[in-house]
């Protein structure tokens, strides 16, 4: 199998805790070359980590095969670019790819980019994926709910990060009101994420509703097709966590139950209730983070386009939602 | 007038209303508290269903309400009467100096019903109990215990029931009698929509929750509803910067799911409600508490025990002076008027905001 080389470009929680995990765990596909960020103090040790080269913010090493772009969510756009401008045969860039959807659709153009949505990405979503969007064009609900806690415990409970003086990467992020980082945090993480297996389950086109938020968290209703979906989102203020895709209807009911954010080596839980009794489906040592660098390996090799993500279309939905366009506070 | 087992022996149970919930949740209950109760008189309009209930249960039929109120060996009444009646039977039970009332949830179908037994309680003293089973719960107790302030500090309050439908749950419970269907009214009955369809899911399902949301939210500022046909409705209740939501989804394979919860910083918990009309199957809660960098999560249970058989225990210990009322009519009024007030927001349906 051939081994590609791999160019960091941005340490962020999310670098160390679940991709630098991810790659770890494919050496057979990959090598780590050059890691670079903003914060050269961080640059520099997580190159040590990794025995990588350590490069200026938005240089790519010479001979790295794919770039993984997770800077602050403004910088993102233009480091992709600059990454296919070095040569990259594909890129993988963290979720949002942009805070602005023209930016986004503009950069999805791109030939061999990746949006990295673990859920989206994740074998067991993929497998049941066939079977998901059956059940629901006859659903009579599909809710989400999303409760996780701060991404900084998070992070601290997976991995020693190295702690950043940069700014955030979602600083700046488009908010209706000043709201705890928590919130910000969530609308634009797990939110963003839910948004995209929405769509990925009922297509493009979701209508927005309504949408509020409260002191921890967001109560969101769209109208995917002629399906009612409803989704909530708290900031958890403990290790209690639910992150779940439900399609509620006569005679069935899925749940498909994900993993806390950025933890290696849990991949999501199907189960089907109907008639038939309990079916529970859960592939073994997988998780998103994985899925996507082997599906990010293929796209680099093949040179086929990646399938598309789409991502603009959800930062659309969010910017309405979190800027409360239509109904909201 | 009390029976001579009375107060201090086995107190006589007067059923008014045979169906289901009689048959299902209460005769069990009463059987498994024999040291306490003793079924003694059983009227329905169906008459053929009061006495069999009334020859399984060993007891006798009687031909009318007032016949029942006016047996000295009825202690206290058991109301499993249609919701419309419940105020005018639980008065009359109290009119008619019976030391107690358990009253099948609803106590009424209206606010204003339940306050007129609430004044009838008060001003006689009877105790009477709403069949809210699961706020007697042991379990419930044990995590509320536990809780300190989280309902008050809480910003997200949950309460699902996702419940496979009451026959199937019956069907599990016990061998009901068939019901001899009652004559329908000239023109067939309502047609329920928008409102009075959530008023009457309000009223029916989500009345067992609403004691605890009415805890952790007494009031609010603003509502949004949606529901669907079918047993389906997802409230959204909203108070300053915190968050209330109830559900209830009704499948016949949905996976159960009869729930409360609050998440609150630094805290969260979740109370299982035990299946209804299962008297084997125990309550369960739990809580999660971040302390001193730890996070420890701890589970109550109620043992073999369920909030049917508590509920009985309370009546019997209010009775006899031994414990005051954990609830009453008062409570049950505000219960409903919480629900009249939710009702009042209806959606037109899914996705609808009002």
């Amino acid at each position: 199998m051939s081994k590609l080389a791999v160019g960091i470009d941005g340490c962020s929680p999310a670098t160390q805790a679940a991709h630098l995990a991810a790659l770890g765990s494919l050496p057979e596909m990959f090598r780590v070359v050059s890691v670079a960020d903003d914060d050269p103090t961080v640059a520099r040790e997580v190159a040590q980590r990794t025995g990588a080269g350590e490069r200026a913010p938005g240089e790519v090493a010479p001979g790295a095969d794919v770039v993984l772009v997770a800077g602050p969510v403004p910088t993102r756009a233009g480091r992709v670019e600059r990454a296919f401008a070095g040569g990259a045969r594909a890129v993988l860039s963290e979720s949002p790819l942009s805070f602005d959807s023209r930016v986004a659709k503009r950069t999805e153009g791109k030939r061999g980019l990746l949006v990295c949505l673990a859920h989206l990405h994740d074998p067991a979503w993929q497998a049941a994926l066939e079977r998901t969007r059956e059940l629901a064009r006859r659903a009579a609900l599909c809710r989400v709910t999303t409760a996780v806690e701060p991404l900084a415990g998070i992070v601290a409970g997976i991995t020693q990060a190295v702690e950043t003086k940069r700014p955030g990467d979602l600083d700046g992020a488009p908010m209706r009101r000043p709201a705890a980082p928590g919130l910000r945090e969530l609308a634009w993480g797990p939110l963003l994420e839910d948004l995209a297996l929405v769509r990925s389950c009922f297509g493009a086109g979701a209508e927005l509703l309504h949408s509020r938020f409260y002191r921890d968290g967001y109560e969101v209703m769209l109208r995917a097709g002629s399906v009612p979906v409803h989704m909530t989102g708290h900031t958890s203020g403990t290790r209690r966590t639910e992150w779940a895709f439900e399609l509620l209807g006569p005679g069935h009911h899925r749940v498909v139950r994900f993993p806390p954010p950025l933890l290696p080596g849990r991949p999501a839980t199907v189960a089907d209730h109907s008639a038939a009794g309990t079916v529970r489906s859960e592939p073994v040592y997988e998780t998103g983070y994985r899925a996507a660098w082997k599906r990010l390996h293929e796209v680099a090799l093949s040179g086929a386009p990646p399938e598309a993500s789409s991502s603009a279309e959800d930062i659309e939905l969010l910017r309405m939602i979190v800027e409360g366009v239509e109904g909201g506070d | 007038m009390i029976s001579s087992a009375g107060v201090h022996g086995r107190l006589g149970v007067g059923v008014i209303g045979c169906g289901q919930a009689a048959q299902a949740i209460h005769l069990p209950a009463l059987a498994s508290l024999q040291e306490l109760f003793r079924p003694a008189v059983f009227y329905d309009p169906v008459a053929p269903l009061a006495e069999t209930v009334a020859r399984r249960a060993s007891g006798r039929p009687a031909a009318s309400v007032e016949e029942l109120l006016a047996d000295p060996a009825v202690d206290v009444v058991l109301l499993c009467s249609p919701n419309d009646l419940h105020p005018d039977h639980a008065v009359a039970a109290i009119d008619a100096g019976k030391k107690g009332v358990l009253c099948e949830k609803p106590l009424a179908s209206s606010a204003e019903g339940a306050q007129r037994v609430a004044a009838a309680s008060r001003r006689r003293g009877v105790p009477v109990i709403v069949g809210t089973m699961h706020r007697h719960d042991p379990a419930l107790h044990a995590l509320a215990s536990q809780w300190g302030d989280l309902p008050e500090r809480a910003s997200w309050i949950r309460a699902c029931a996702h419940l496979s439908p009451n026959p199937v749950m019956v069907s599990f419970a016990t061998e009901p009698v068939p019901p001899t269907p009652l004559p329908e009214p000239a023109g067939g009955g309502p047609s329920l929509a928008g409102a009075a369809m959530l008023r009457g899911l309000m009223l029916g399902l989500a009345i067992h929750q609403v004691p605890l949301v009415r805890m952790a939210m007494p009031a609010f500022d603003a509502v949004e509803v949606a529901i669907a046909p079918g047993l389906m409705y997802q409230v959204s209740l909203r108070q300053g910067e915190r968050l209330a939501q109830l559900t209830a989804v009704v499948y016949e394979f949905v996976r159960n799911d009869w729930s409360f919860e609050l998440w609150g910083p630094g805290a969260s918990a979740r109370f299982d409600y035990g299946a209804s009309y299962l008297q084997a199957q125990s309550s369960t809660g739990e809580l999660w508490q971040d302390g001193n960098g730890l996070a420890a999560r701890r589970a109550f249970t109620s043992a073999h025990e369920n909030g049917y058989r508590q509920e009985w225990r309370h009546l019997a210990a209010v009775v006899r002076g031994e414990e005051e009322p954990l609830t009453g009519a008062a409570d049950a009024a505000e219960d409903i008027a919480f629900c009249e007030r939710i009702a009042a927001a209806a959606g037109a349906g899914w996705g609808e905001a009002p």
